[in-house]
């Protein structure tokens, strides 16, 4: 992209392209209707910042959408900060990570299941529906915490101080969100 | 299994503070050696590693399957906001 007139033609096109679906993810992700507005339309303006770090050869809409995705995760810290207290889920997602060991730390039962020996996966869509599944029921503190860790250009210490916890609870909050992955995964997934 | 003073617990603990911030020489190779006898241990690090992988995919089937809600309101915002 050369000149300025060429830049705002094609950001007309992707907005025109791209947006309504932006803004159905960003509603799914939120469920709240003025939130989706702003964060696609922060999506937009961040897009259009920064629109130099574009690489030609990807897809617009891939990009657009991992703008969009980390502004999404970045609402999620801020609104986990209120949270306060813990959920009735997390407790007993505690619990159900806690009886994974005994008193000793050693595994209760040192577990059979060897679901992560298929190589192929993260292809299989059953797979990653119950996974996508599991993902969804962590307690939200855990799942933010593991999103997070995923967001670029994101540093472990910023993410600590915006959910207030220290970097020892962040790997134990990841730690847990595994923990309970895989006793769902081992519940629902049968290979 | 406690090798070296190290439970699985503790263990699957350190696979993930050392995806976080770098385990020091010492620990490395102590959970290096739990991951090498345990099984149930090495296999959580696999199962780890595959869950990362899920997340790094950027996964946006769900994205694609979904309902499109139109907002054109939202649209005529943007257009407006880039033209600035």
């Amino acid at each position: 992209m050369s000149s300025n007139k060429d830049i705002n033609n094609q950001f007309t096109e992707w907005v025109n392209l791209y947006s309504d679906k932006l803004y159905s993810w960003a509603l799914h992700k939120t469920s709240n209707k003025e939130v989706a507005e702003d964060l696609v339309q922060e999506t937009f303006l961040a897009a259009f910042k920064s629109v130099n770090n574009f690489n030609n050869d990807s897809q617009p809409h891939t990009w657009l959408f991992s703008i969009l995705n980390n502004k999404i995760i970045d609402y999620y810290r801020k609104s986990a900060k209120s949270l306060g207290k813990p959920t009735e889920n997390e407790l007993l997602s505690e619990k159900a990570t806690d009886s994974l060991f005994n008193s000793k730390g050693q595994w209760e039962n040192a577990t059979s299941s060897n679901w992560q020996d298929d190589e192929h996966l993260l292809d299989n869509k059953e797979f990653t529906i119950i996974l996508s599944l599991c993902i969804g029921k962590l307690p939200d503190n855990w799942r933010i915490a593991i999103e997070s860790k995923y967001q670029k250009d994101k540093k472990a210490s910023e993410i600590c101080k915006e959910l207030n916890i220290t970097s020892s609870n962040y790997w134990q909050m990841i730690h847990r969100a595994k923990l309970q992955l895989k006793i769902c995964i081992e519940k629902n997934w049968n290979n | 299994m406690s090798l070296l003073n190290l439970s699985c617990k503790k263990a699957t603990e350190m696979v993930e503070q050392d995806k976080i911030v770098s385990l020091s020489f010492v620990d490395k190779m102590k959970l290096k050696i739990h991951l090498s006898i345990c099984k149930a241990c090495e296999n959580y690090e696999k199962q780890s590693q595959l869950i990362d992988d899920f997340f790094l995919k950027e996964n946006f089937a769900s994205a694609n399957e979904m309902e499109i809600i139109k907002n054109v309101d939202l649209k005529e915002n943007i257009l407006k906001k880039l033209s600035q």
